[in-house]
């Protein structure tokens, strides 16, 4: 038991400490009131001084950007001065953040990039974004000619929302390369078979993160949901949430194939050494390409620094800022057809001499997200 | 003595003209604080439970959420699943527990404050480190154990352990906070039992065993009372071991239910994961009087006026519950430690297959990362004023509800309880929405200090109970005496049960820092990138696929260090053993 003369020693000691440690906090700095935009007229240098005003760029990512992008975002802020305040995390937690904030009439956030499936069931129809085109004002970027097929790419059904500035192929399967040949899985319709019973495992189909690729096999005109209701009723399929967990139960041959992969979990198990590969396809049901969770661009409404943000949509659409982008994210393709692709990894860049289905860009694809998601959840018993 | 006592508990109903009894004024104060920082955000996830509106329409209220949540498929299974698992590592930890708070308080053994510092260490592990290095070890195929038991053996040919069952999920949580977090809080009730009843019994013909069993164990009903009723409440919110062990073999349980409707749908039902969390609370409701029933009804004191210190002396038997700590605590601190430092040096943890086995490329990522060195100060920051804060707050609660007669003090209980009953992924919902609506709130929103508040917070249910333990276990006399000399309760509090439950206070402050820098879901969604702190930035890592597991690694081992650094300094510089020291 300790006197109370050493009791007042150990409080005069920790209300020291106390005082140590609150005099060395820096201070939080208030947020920044909007300002109307400048340089409507397509002024960039007078953009550039009301955006160094504002000083600073807020931007939400989900998962996929904030471990894709956030090597490209120091580029922006080395040269206009601006510091990129990067909000990283899961899209769903972002999301319930900025959506609780702007329902306080609290206004943080300036940009967001992330999954299409957060976008469409949640920002979108509490009308958090406002048209990003109307942003548009160097030259390069209002060129249509510059971007695939000579037009923009919209992941919003409304196609003024929702930029998507890269697409690439992305793998559905992944697999065991000492346990499955590459050409045992030719079609879709190859995983039905009984001799895969019990060996698949597979992200969570109604994740944050996964619903994309869902929703390519719901939507697919010779696959839908009987395919989907098949997969996972009848081949005993394993669902897990974490990417990791799954590409190394493949590793170790405890599951042959791993389904809705994202990232670069698979590949960089495999540049390790692993016994793993992805499968880009083409299969007999077509190819596809996808913006995945870090190739759209969305500018909220009310953002906390216009100017800025305006700034940085010019600047991040443009062949510099693209290159950047690439180069931080190699397994992400530019949807900019004027710059150079040697950064991105072979394995996901697009061919010009395949036909992809890009579904993230049609809307009525989009807007169906919320029924897969509803089917999905039936199928899985939940 | 029985006069003084009736005098000091009837005085505060007695009102001199002027000066209201300080319980008047105390407790609808502490009552109106804490309650609104508690219930207010909980009122606001019950509330918003019930609206069934869609996503941008006005709010619309029904039972819809409530109807969908209990009618899943596999709730019934999930919880009976729950109970199963409970009810399994409860019977085998908690004895355990007890035997080892016991014998590390009780007997005269060789480096007791050594061992017992040790459960500390395992207590500061997270319990995704301790589970991942089981996995590693015990994975039927490729665990590491199996693999060599398998060459030494060669008769043996799969197997022979296997993680990914029933026992092995009991085993994880064995081997995470069960036994490590109940040792820690009962070893220093063991230690403040006054031993002249102990002799007594032996005087009296009674073993060591009969002796623990029908004197000291009674005694002892309080602190474990509380520590089975702060598992009960959890019981509902145990998530990683589940999670990582249990969903290979489709072995769900009430809390991954929940997780998934709060975390793994797009978008999130966060409707009915409310829905299914309120069982906790129904589980409160029936706790909270019990637990009042059982503690009012024995004779709890252990430490009066004549404290006679003393210990159990074995003489070379005491090598035998000595080395069966020892092993207990290889298990609960070595394979983890051992797993998260190896690891953190492997291109890929737990993949010795590779061509290239280990690297620093991992270590020198997190090292050189500004993010790291904010996040350091914010962490230290955060865990520092959080260890400070919490323990005179949460011991002058705990003093109000056991040592005055004050009128609330149920209400106030309950409210401390409740807190309990909501899992961190949707407490912090409630919390930020408390923080945006709450004017006065609103300018510490964004700020470490909004952090502070809720990591504060967090840790109140344990913190206040161990407190109550702790009081209990003290006479009245103590408490009358110091009124009879004219002492009021505030001056009775800091001069009389300050200086004794201090080595308490000094385990409650450690907790808290501990608590503080591992929180995660409770404050994720009020963390921004200026206060973001190393258990957040862990998270991210972990959570983002490719290889940066072991980073996050790295950054578990670097809160561990900064936690065991400050409980060894708190060692050394106040030189306190948790609890009364018996020479």
């Amino acid at each position: 038991m300790l006197h109370p003369g050493q009791v007042l020693r150990l409080l005069h000691v920790l209300i020291a400490l106390l005082v140590a440690i609150t005099a060395c906090t820096p201070q939080a700095s208030a947020p920044t009131p909007a300002a109307a935009p400048a340089a409507s007229g397509g002024d960039f240098d007078q953009l550039v001084q009301a955006a160094k005003k504002e000083g600073e760029l807020v931007i939400f990512l989900g998962r996929a950007g904030s471990r894709q992008l956030r090597d490209a975002f120091p580029a922006f802020q080395q040269k206009f001065g601006i510091k990129v305040t990067q909000v990283a995390g899961s899209g769903t937690e972002n999301a319930d953040k900025v959506l609780a904030e702007r329902d306080t009439g609290v206004y943080t956030a300036d940009l967001w990039m992330g999954g299409l499936t957060t976008i469409n069931t949640r920002l979108l129809p509490k009308k958090a974004f406002d048209p990003i085109e109307s942003l548009f004002i160097l030259a390069e970027v209002k060129d249509k000619a510059a971007w695939m097929k000579g037009q923009y790419w919209w992941g919003d059904p409304d196609k003024q929302y929702t930029f998507l500035f890269s697409a690439s192929p992305s793998p559905l399967i992944s697999y065991n390369s000492n346990l499955v040949k590459p050409d045992e899985i030719a079609s879709f319709y190859d995983l039905l078979d009984p001799k895969w019973k019990g060996k698949i495992v597979s992200r969570d189909p109604t994740a944050a993160g996964t619903g994309g690729n869902t929703v390519y096999f719901y939507s697919h005109p010779q696959l839908g949901k009987e395919f989907l209701r098949r997969l996972f009723t009848e081949q005993d399929v394993t669902v897990v949430d974490d990417a990791r967990q799954a590409t190394e139960w493949l590793a170790l041959g405890k599951y042959s194939l791993y389904l809705l992969g994202s990232g670069s979990d698979v590949s960089d198990a495999q540049d390790q050494g692993l016994p793993v590969k992805d499968n880009y396809g083409p299969f007999k049901e077509g190819a596809r390409i996808t913006a995945g969770g870090a190739g759209s661009l969305s500018v909220f409404n009310k953002a906390a620094h216009p100017n800025a943000s305006k700034l940085f949509v010019n600047w991040w659409l443009s062949k510099e800022g693209q290159i950047v982008a690439q180069k931080a994210d190699p397994l992400d393709q530019s949807l900019r057809i004027d710059i150079p692709n040697d950064h991105v990894t072979p394995a996901t860049r697009r061919s010009p001499t395949v036909e992809y289905s890009f579904l993230d860009a049609q809307p009525e694809i989009v807007s169906s997200e919320g029924d897969m998601l509803a089917f999905m959840k039936q199928v899985l018993g939940r | 003595m029985a006069a003084v006592q009736t005098a000091s508990l009837t005085a505060p109903h007695t009102w001199r003209l002027g000066r209201p009894p300080a319980g008047a004024i105390v407790m609808p104060i502490v009552i109106v604080v804490l309650g609104f920082y508690v219930v207010y955000p909980l009122a606001l996830i019950l509330l918003n439970s019930f609206n069934v509106a869609r996503i941008a329409e006005p709010a619309r209220y029904g039972l819809e959420n409530w109807m969908a949540a209990f009618s899943q498929p596999r709730l019934l299974q999930s919880l009976a699943n729950t109970i199963l698992v409970y009810a399994l590592y409860t019977s085998i930890g908690f004895p355990i527990a007890v035997f080892i708070a016991w014998a590390l308080a009780r007997i005269r053994m060789p480096f007791a404050a050594g061992l017992e510092f040790l459960f500390w260490v395992s207590f500061m592990l997270p319990s995704l480190f301790t589970t991942i290095g089981w996995m590693m070890l015990l994975d039927p195929d490729l665990g590491l154990l199996n693999v060599a038991i398998r060459r030494a053996l060669p008769f043996i040919t799969q197997g022979p352990f296997n993680i990914f069952t029933v026992s092995g999920i009991v085993w994880a949580h064995l081997m995470g906070t069960v036994i490590s977090s109940a040792v820690m809080l009962l070893t220093p009730a063991f230690r403040n039992m006054d031993s002249s009843y102990e002799e007594a019994s032996r005087a009296s013909g009674a073993s060591n065993i009969g002796t623990l069993v029908r004197i000291t164990l009674p005694l002892m009903i309080p602190p474990l009372t509380i520590v089975v009723m702060l598992n009960i409440v959890r019981m509902f919110q145990s998530f990683e071991v589940e999670q990582l062990v249990g969903t290979p073999i489709k072995f769900y349980v009430y809390s991954t239910q929940i997780y998934q409707l709060a975390r793994a749908s797009e978008p999130p039902q966060y409707g009915q994961a409310t829905a299914l969390a309120s069982l906790t609370l129904l589980v409160i409701v029936i706790l909270i009087p019990l637990q009042r029933w059982l503690l009012s009804r024995r004779q709890v004191t252990t430490v009066s006026g004549r404290f006679h210190p003393g210990l159990i002396e074995l003489g070379r038997w005491r090598w035998l519950p000595f080395g069966l700590i020892v092993f207990v605590l290889v298990l609960l601190n070595v394979v983890p430690l051992a797993t998260v430092i190896l690891g953190s040096f492997m291109t890929r943890a737990g993949f010795f297959q590779l061509a290239q086995v280990f690297t620093m490329k991992h270590w020198l990522n997190v090292l050189m990362d500004n993010q790291f060195r904010s996040a350091l100060f914010n962490t230290v920051l955060l865990s520092s004023v959080t260890a400070v804060i919490s323990p005179f707050l949460f011991s002058f609660i705990a003093y109000v509800l056991v040592r005055t007669r004050w009128r609330g003090r149920m209400l106030l209980d309950s409210i401390v309880w409740s807190s309990g009953a909501v899992p961190g992924i949707l407490a912090s919902l409630g919390l930020l929405w408390m923080f945006l609506s709450t004017p006065f709130l609103r300018p510490i929103y964004g700020t470490i200090w909004a952090l502070v508040l809720v990591a504060v917070l967090q840790g109140k249910l344990t913190g206040i109970q161990l407190s109550k333990g702790i009081f209990l276990q003290f006479g009245q006399e103590l408490e009358d005496a110091a009124r009879a000399s004219g002492g009021g309760w505030l001056s009775v509090y800091v001069r009389i049960w300050l200086p004794l439950i201090t080595p308490t206070l000094i385990l409650i402050g450690m907790m808290h820092f501990v608590i503080a820098a591992q929180s995660t879901s409770h404050i994720v969604l009020l963390a921004t990138r200026d206060t973001i702190t190393l258990s957040l930035l862990a998270l991210e890592l972990a959570s983002g696929g490719t290889t940066q597991r072991e980073e996050a690694g790295i950054i578990g081992l670097i809160l561990v260090l900064l936690t065991v650094g400050l409980a060894l300094v708190a060692r050394r510089v106040f030189g306190i053993n948790i609890g009364i020291r018996h020479q």
